[in-house]
């Protein structure tokens, strides 16, 4: 049954996380140093033995480590991902200021990327061979060829500072103290050139994946069995061959879905834009290491939770993934 | 007696990086009403090349080259869009080789066989399905799998599925190509004995694909031999097993081996099928031909009628050796 399946599959996952919790726990215990010098960075060589003694206490680092390691999971279960030395403040609150925006350019991006990719990779494949499709051929390996950081930049210049029809950085204007639909135009504008500079570095997977399944699936017999029946072309492309043309853009979704937080990393840092990706750029720069390693374990969570929804969605999607 | 389907002077061929291949090469038969026709050749010899094209069906980069199709008084392959859509499957449909492949994995099989009645007749969904389910019975399987996958099906079974599938609008014509090819002996006499039904259920008019001339021998009434793109000979089933006229069914027959017969010699067919692309100019199985005269390389013999059998029915042969032959072949 589907409940056994996904029972032994879901056992393996609840394994996974915990070996990934315990190499979190492990990372800045491995490191060289002491692990206070990984809590606090640089600021360690300025401290009396007394603060160091107070912070360790503090942190229960003087603790033996199946302490520590309690200590940690409990401090995980509540939500609670540490502190921020640099930043002076929770870990988690850092978080929670930069998932909304990385969730709306990361998210917005996704299903764009996923609309566009489709719809124009089925038209290329359905033209195969034609001008449309050698145009679009070119057009989208020139996109994918693209660096994401230079097409941000010649946005930017092009748009933001020759034109000035959007703003140069940021995710919203900070002393405007706007409100009500004003902010949300705000937002908007702030959005267009990073989420179009990610569309273009990122739309090509789907395109090629579902230009080149798109192909296979119009090779297969059933289309030309479906033809035959009398199926009207039109239902030939989107009933018999879309649906299974599909499936292998499901698992570039669920991929793309899983590296939600990570993936716009460049994009977030040219535009200045406060999401994730950035907060990862920064805590790199300043050594924020209780940053990193939380961030590590959000994105590493993103994964597998994505990779568990797509093997919850696979057997609606295609019988064959069903078991009997 | 009218003919259930009249084939004229057909041709077919691909368009390929080094040329056009000419893969059916004007191509003349006739179907009967009710009997079954057994068309046999090598692999390359453009049998399944002119089951789709008796489909109009040849999918790019093949192309029909010329010849008629004729339904009753339609020329299937002067129709085209909407009354195409429209005549086939309801007059003429096919069982493909492998109905792994021929029906589509995301969609039950129910609904697919339901698909084609609803788009040949007025009846609605339920309508269909519940005579989607009547057709899975009459083949053998049990209507309550219509609502399975195609997956869930083993390839007897699936056969059958593809026959119910084939039968949906009542066609008169049906065309089954390698229909049972891959099948072990047993599935694939079941799979016959199922079309056997069908055909005096049905009234159909049956042309049977394949290269296996044990099982075109077993199940045809007449049986139209292919060589090369070419018809080389045209014959009573019996006929052609006991009285083979053209030197390539020759060679075919003493290629093969009988069940029920002593331990035999088998003589291979020296040489190899010609390449579509560099065709000898007269007779295309004249370089392998032990028969072979210089004659044979000028002209390609016409497919003609030739002194009737032990059947007494009439039967064609395309050999311009034909007449001195008889008689004289190898036993």
């Amino acid at each position: 049954m589907l409940g056994r399946l996904l029972g032994g599959r879901m056992l393996q996952y609840v394994m996974l996380i915990v070996v990934i919790l315990v190499l979190n726990f492990m990372l800045p215990r491995a490191m060289p140093g002491t692990p206070l010098a990984f809590l606090a960075g640089e600021d360690v060589g300025l401290m009396t033995t007394e603060q160091r003694e107070e912070v360790m206490a503090q942190h229960g680092l003087d603790r033996p480590l199946p302490h520590q390691f309690a200590r940690y999971m409990g401090n995980l279960l509540q939500g609670d991902f540490g502190y921020s030395f640099q930043q002076r403040r929770p870990i988690t609150d850092i978080l929670m200021e930069r998932l909304p925006w990385t969730l709306l350019l990361a998210g917005a991006n996704l299903v764009l990327t996923t609309i566009i990719g489709v719809l124009v990779g089925a038209v290329a494949a359905w033209r195969r061979g034609g001008r449309a499709d050698a145009g679009l051929l070119a057009t989208f390996v020139f996109m994918a060829a693209m660096p994401s950081f230079w097409i941000g930049m010649i946005l930017v210049a092009v748009f933001a500072a020759q034109l000035g029809w959007f703003p140069v950085y940021g995710a919203y204007s900070t002393y405007a103290g706007l409100t009500g639909w004003e902010r949300i135009v705000d937002i908007g504008r702030h959005l267009v050139l990073p989420l179009t500079s990610l569309v273009f570095i990122s739309v090509s997977s789907v395109f090629f994946t579902m230009r080149y399944s798109m192909l296979s699936v119009l090779r297969e017999d059933y289309i030309s069995m479906a033809r035959a029946k009398g199926v009207p072309e039109r239902l030939v492309k989107y009933r018999h061959a879309m649906r299974n043309a599909l499936l292998p853009v499901l698992t570039i979704f669920m991929l793309n879905l899983g590296f939600i937080f990570s993936g716009a990393v460049v994009i977030e840092t040219v535009f200045a834009y406060p999401g994730i990706g950035r907060l990862l750029f920064q805590a790199v720069l300043t050594r924020d290491y209780p940053v990193l390693q939380a961030t590590f374990l959000l994105i590493t969570m993103t994964v597998i939770i994505a990779n568990i929804v797509a093997d919850l969605l696979y057997p609606l999607f295609d019988p064959r993934v069903r078991v009997r | 007696m009218t003919a259930a389907l009249q084939v004229r002077n057909l041709s077919a061929e691909y368009s390929t990086s080094t040329g056009v291949v000419r893969a059916v090469h004007d191509v003349s038969f006739e179907l009967r009403r009710g009997e079954t026709l057994g068309l046999i050749g090598e692999s390359g010899c453009g049998k399944t090349t002119i089951g789709q094209a008796l489909l109009n069906n040849l999918e790019a980069p093949g192309r029909i080259a010329g010849g008629q199709v004729m339904l009753g008084d339609i020329d299937l392959l002067s129709l085209s869009g909407k009354a195409l859509r429209r005549t086939r499957w309801d007059r003429i449909a096919m069982v493909p080789q492998s109905a792994m492949h021929a029906l589509n994995p995301v969609y039950r099989v129910g609904d697919q066989i339901a698909e084609a009645i609803e788009l040949h007749t007025s009846a609605t969904h339920q309508a269909a399905l519940a005579r989607a389910r009547e057709l899975l019975d009459m083949v053998g399987v049990d209507p309550g799998r219509a609502r399975d996958y195609p997956h869930q099906f083993s390839g007897g079974m699936r056969q059958r599925v593809a026959i119910a599938m084939a039968l949906s609008c009542e066609p008169e014509v049906l065309i089954c190509d390698e229909a049972t090819t891959g099948l072990d002996v047993l599935t694939e006499a079941q799979v016959i004995g199922a079309l056997r039904d069908m055909q005096r259920a049905f009234e159909l008019s049956i042309i049977m694909i394949s290269h296996d001339l044990h099982m075109i021998g077993r199940v045809s009434d007449r049986i139209a031999i292919m060589y090369a793109g070419r018809l080389v000979e045209v014959a009573p089933a019996e006929d052609v097993r006991t009285d083979p006229r053209h030197p390539y069914t020759q060679g075919l027959l003493s290629a093969v081996p009988a069940l029920t017969a002593e331990p035999q010699h088998l003589e291979p067919i020296p040489g190899l099928v010609p390449d579509l692309r560099h065709l000898p100019p007269g007779c295309r199985f004249a370089p392998r031909c032990p028969f072979a005269i210089d004659e044979c390389d000028h002209d390609i013999p016409p497919l003609i009628e030739t002194v009737p059998g032990a059947q007494g029915d009439r039967r064609l042969v395309a050999c311009i050796r034909d007449g001195d032959l008889v008689g004289k072949q190898s036993a």
